[in-house]
């Protein structure tokens, strides 16, 4: 049911982990599916030196988390706040239907740390 | 990809655990352990769950080779990612190889005294499982001093010459939970999760004890093992119970597996069988007595191979259903005992019920990524699932996503499910009625809980709210669509 790009990031997460010192984490639960993620940042002058995540979920969930680490990494504050969850699912190549809602949810986590980043400075 | 998609589908469950993804499958099918056996019908069970676990190189060494062409071919039927081959004194290329499991009764292991090859002084990390009919000993070696101790040491507290019966019940249940716990050793070692150094245990099957070994209690362990005694129970008399009993599985999967292929070797008369689900690939990262050749057909009727092929005097009567209120009844009252190897909640309240209902024992079990839980519900007697819980609380059954489980974890749990089968069929040893026994895989923990009945139960408390079997919103919608 999933393409190969999601089968490749489900199979072989890129940046899977957490940062020791990151100065922003993101969450995203949804209870209903039991998908959590986690996003850990590292913010440099105002860019995103690294990025990385923890999460408990579907394949559909892990492909997108280690997606949405793939395209903030590199990125301005802005630019990444611009990345949404259907950018993540276009870079998969698509998820199936019934995934988008529940496990496409990355960009929120991603988000959600860039806040927390915020709040801290 | 570093998976093949094929292996993306088999080891799904695995994958999906975030300790092991899918590098880490890619190192255990990189994996080489040697295997030191007496006998296939012993190494068995540890070479199906290794095999599950995706053990890519399993070389094994045996004192008798009867039976070991069968098991190859069953197991490139099972998974074809794994090389199962025998090692060859001659040839001994130790290079490869990281691991080593020491696996038998005492007279077997003891043979070893003095005989470990060590190439080039390089000491490969090796694990000893030991077993004395139900007791049993599995003890973690990363240097030759202290595993040579361990041998003499058991050498010099043993002194029974006398013939070994190993196929009593006994045996059969220490070989397969054993075996089953040396997959999950391997599979730590290899992935370098928990503390393998750590995870020395005694076993007491017959009572349901666990007891983690320190260096200090060592050598009373192994006195123990040596002098522990069960020439008071009589075998024959197990066997002909055993013979005339008729046992009920509700689920032919992860629990159904083990718990089927350890009653079929212990010699029940009649196994029953009841799924609803085809074989899938994804299954074979635990389903041991499915195979790739049997994919798309029922699981019972997969399962009836697998066991008719063990056991071809076991009858095995198979219904392919759900279990579920209209055939709740009718079913159960045909068995002695019910094993619960269900994957949802509402099935375990509907099971329960029913069992308490019909006065039939239940042998319930539970998995989840690296952790398990057994209990032993016997009607009258002891707790039941609603003393626990009551009610089946709303959403409570409600998440679908897949956490995904180790597959041996399955494979412990269902094993000491039909243990627990044995000991209540021939009236001997002691059950987790009143008791939920916790498996956690990576602390190598087993820990016992004790319960009560509780006098307010609905179903079997005094005054009983419960008692005819209600409808329980028995399936999760999305389920089919959630499954990877």
């Amino acid at each position: 049911m999933y393409n190969d790009i999601v089968l490749d990031h489900f199979s072989d997460p890129r940046n899977v982990g957490e940062i020791a010192d990151a100065n922003g984490i993101g969450y995203v639960n949804n209870a209903a599916d039991g998908d959590k993620i986690t996003i850990y940042i590292k913010v440099e002058n105002n860019i995103l030196t690294d990025v990385k995540f923890k999460t408990f979920g579907c394949g559909a969930a892990i492909a997108a988390s280690s997606m949405v680490t793939v395209l903030a990494k590199g990125k301005t504050l802005s630019e990444a706040l611009e990345i949404k969850n259907e950018d993540v699912s276009f870079a998969l190549g698509g998820l199936p239907e019934n995934k988008l809602k529940c496990s496409n949810t990355a960009a929120d986590a991603l988000h959600s740390a860039i806040s927390d980043y915020k709040l801290r400075e | 990809m570093i998976l093949s998609k094929e292996q993306i589908n088999r080891y799904l469950r695995h994958i999906i655990i975030p300790e092991i993804s899918g590098q880490g499958q890619k190192k255990l099918l990189e994996f080489s352990v040697l295997v030191y056996g007496e006998t296939v019908e012993e190494i068995s069970p540890m070479i199906y769950y290794l095999s599950a676990t995706g053990i890519g190189n399993i070389i094994c060494h045996l004192h008798n080779v009867q039976g070991f062409e069968s098991l190859i071919s069953n197991i490139k039927d099972y998974n074809p990612d794994i090389s199962l081959k025998l090692n060859d004194e001659n040839e001994l290329n130790n290079d490869e190889v990281k691991f080593r499991i020491f696996f038998g009764n005492i007279n077997y292991i003891t043979n070893f005294k003095k005989n470990v090859s060590v190439k080039n002084n390089i000491f490969i990390p090796s694990i000893i499982s030991v077993y004395n009919e139900w007791d049993s000993i599995i003890a973690y070696f990363d240097n030759e001093i202290s595993l040579n101790h361990f041998i003499n040491n058991l050498s010099n507290e043993y002194t029974n010459l006398n013939n070994i019966n190993k196929y009593n019940c006994g045996y059969i249940i220490s070989y397969s939970i054993l075996g089953t716990l040396c997959a999950i050793e391997c599979f730590k070692k290899c992935l370098q999760i928990g503390q393998i150094q750590n995870d020395n245990l005694y076993l007491d099957l017959f009572s349901m004890e666990f007891n983690k070994i320190e260096q200090n209690n060592l050598e009373s362990f192994i006195k123990k093992l040596c002098t522990v005694n069960y020439e008071n129970i009589n075998n024959n008399h197990i066997k002909e119970v055993m013979s005339q009993s008729k046992v009920l599985i509700i689920g032919a999967g992860g629990l159904g597996s083990p718990a089927a292929y350890n009653l079929a070797l212990a010699g029940v008369g009649t196994i029953g069988l009841i799924d609803n689900d085809k074989v899938e690939l994804s299954n074979l990262n635990r389903q041991i007595i499915h195979s790739v050749s049997r994919i798309g057909m029922p699981k019972v009727e997969s399962a009836k191979i697998f066991l008719k092929n063990i056991n071809p005097d076991l009858n095995v009567i198979t219904y392919m259903d759900y279990f579920n209120l209209e055939n709740a009844v009718e079913i159960i009252k045909d068995y002695d005992i019910v094993i619960s190897a269900v994957d949802n909640i509402q099935t375990r309240y509907l099971l329960n019920d029913a069992c308490i209902l019909a006065n039939k024992p239940l042998v319930e079990a539970g998995v989840l990524k690296f952790n398990g839980t057994n209990t032993t519900i016997i009607p009258n007697e002891g707790h039941c699932y609603r003393c626990l819980f009551p009610n089946l609380g709303a959403g409570s059954g409600a998440s679908c996503s897949e956490t995904g489980v180790l597959g041996p974890v399955p494979g412990i749990m269902g094993f000491i499910q039909s243990a627990e089968v044995i000991k209540i069929i021939a009236k001997i040893g002691i059950t987790l009625k009143n008791k939920i026994l916790m498996f956690d895989a990576i602390d190598f923990d087993f820990m016992n809980v004790n319960l009560e009945k509780n006098p307010n139960c609905p179903v079997c408390g005094k005054n009983p709210s419960i008692t005819t079997l209600q409808t329980y919103d028995l399936t999760c919608k999305t389920k089919e669509d959630n499954k990877i």
